[in-house]
């Protein structure tokens, strides 16, 4: 695993934004990064998509372990979700059952998971496409650990002849246009599928007393949302849609609210103590350095890193509410804000591909998506 | 591998955005916000509740309902929604219309996004 220095494509912005990727920029700093890569050996992909394998399978048993124990309380996830969790879980509605997990590998030891996205993760576009393009491009005979594309597109396939009517797409209208394109990708996926799909804001949805409808009327009987569980079950109609749950595909499904909760963190650790891929955590802070995460956030947000007893890190933002894990300090290698996590993709449990983010010492809402390439 | 070709919705949409952000931002509302200066009859919580418990000669003994004033633009409850963004006074010389009998209901998710800058994972 080697970080190379490059010279971005001179008309890279250009490039990027054809496909799509129009929040390349942040603040006035590239969030697409095409100023270096990373390369990796066969033996390293190996290692990262054997990881990827196996916490998968940590996470089917934690799930398990979860309703077994009764632990969804724990978690902060309201009594009146219980039941809809439990039944979702068991039923396994049609859906892409997709995720990120997010790791520290510095290929000498073995990759270390930091936490599971997969209610709504991001930077799939990027991992997906734009990094394809860049490698045919620039290293067109290099290879890329990236399937990502092709088993969406197989698993929208594959749940397609699940939905009689047309599939809603749910999202926000983010003035970046991050969800509002990422989204749009979804719906080519599923459109390959031979499904219909409908955009939808979420401000824009309605209810008319039995079902959710869209702006024309429409009963929204199947929902992509790029919205998280804990958002959806908190707000205004989140009774209503944990009431019509059984007439309501929404992908990805409740249960979700389980593994994206990092509540499960200490969980898989007290299962699994000691598994290579998983890095000492729990519920209380932990001896020697390590970092603190709230239950439930995003981008990194209300993160404090502790090295020697003292904070060397922290990230403001308005979660934490809900409690906090303490998970065992990984060093991730690079330096200053140079400092790769790798986002290792999964569909249904398959691994398909990965994504890495630079930052300093807390992946935050700052890093930037450098893309990679396999030598040899 | 995806082709180019598999990605038109998301090469459209973006376009477009990129197009709008040189521009005025497009109204991502229309279609269910109020056309004109509307009245909703809310109970004491601003709930909406039907335009009956309004009506000049109705009396409630405990409850206090209200007719609610909205402008043009804003977000018109169902029955059970909450109204916001106007006032229980209507300024004075301007002409309200009723919402009518609307039996959908649109607001109710969005709202934390709307509180936390950032969503992804």
């Amino acid at each position: 695993m080697l970080r190379r220095t490059l010279r971005p494509r001179e008309d890279w912005k250009a490039k990027v934004e054809a496909l799509g990727l129009i929040w390349h920029t942040a603040d006035g700093r590239p969030y697409w990064d095409e100023g270096a890569c990373y390369s990796f050996s066969r033996a390293e992909i190996a290692e990262i998509e054997g990881a990827t394998a196996a916490l998968y399978e940590l996470f089917l048993k934690a799930g398990q372990a979860i309703l077994d124990r009764g632990l969804l309380g724990r978690f902060g996830i309201p009594d009146f979700c219980h039941k809809a969790i439990r039944d979702m879980w068991n039923l396994e509605p049609p859906a892409l059952n997709y995720g990120r997990f997010d790791l520290g590998y510095d290929g000498k030891g073995p990759p270390k998971l930091f936490e599971f996205n997969c209610d709504t993760p991001t930077s799939l576009l990027e991992a997906a496409v734009v990094q394809w393009a860049w490698k045919e491009e620039v290293f067109p005979g290099l290879d890329q650990y990236n399937s990502l594309h092709d088993k969406l597109a197989a698993k929208w396939k594959d749940i397609a002849p699940s939905f009689l009517d047309c599939v809603h797409f749910a999202h926000i209208a983010d003035d970046a246009g991050e969800d509002t394109v990422t989204v749009s990708y979804m719906r080519d996926l599923a459109e390959a599928a031979g499904l219909e799909t409908v955009p939808i804001v979420m401000d824009d949805i309605g209810w008319d007393g039995s079902q959710f409808v869209d702006l024309e009327g429409r009963p929204m009987s199947a929902i992509y949302h790029l919205y998280p569980w804990e958002w959806l079950v908190n707000e205004e109609f989140g009774k209503n849609a944990v009431a019509t749950m059984e007439d309501t595909a929404w992908i990805e499904p409740i249960w979700k609210m389980m593994w994206s909760n990092k509540a499960v963190l200490p969980l898989v650790w007290e299962m699994f103590p000691d598994h290579p891929n998983l890095l000492p955590a729990s519920h209380a802070p932990l001896a020697g350095d390590y970092v603190r995460k709230p239950l439930l956030a995003r981008e990194g947000a209300n993160v404090e890193v502790r090295l020697g007893g003292a904070t060397a890190a922290e990230t403001g933002g308005d979660y934490g509410e809900e409690g906090f894990v303490y998970q065992g300090l990984y060093p991730l290698p690079g330096e200053g804000e140079n400092r790769p996590v790798i986002g290792a993709w999964i569909v249904d449990g398959e691994p398909a591909g990965m994504g890495i983010r630079e930052d300093g010492l807390i992946t935050g809402n700052t890093a930037r998506f450098v893309p990679h390439v396999i030598e040899g | 591998m995806f082709k180019t070709g598999d990605l038109k919705i998301t090469t459209a949409v973006s376009a477009v955005l990129l197009a709008a952000a040189c521009g005025s931002k497009s109204n991502q509302n229309a279609g269910w916000t109020a056309n004109g200066n509307t009245a909703v009859c809310t109970d004491e919580q601003g709930k909406r509740v039907d335009d009956r418990y309004c009506a000049r000669n109705a009396y409630y003994p405990g409850h206090h309902y209200g007719w609610y004033y909205m402008g043009r633009g804003a977000f018109v409850p169902g029955i059970g929604g909450y109204a916001r963004g106007g006032s229980y006074s209507a300024p004075a010389g301007t002409h309200f219309t009723r919402a009518g009998a609307a039996s959908v209901s649109r607001g109710g998710f969005g709202s934390s996004a709307h509180a936390f800058s950032g969503r992804g994972g």
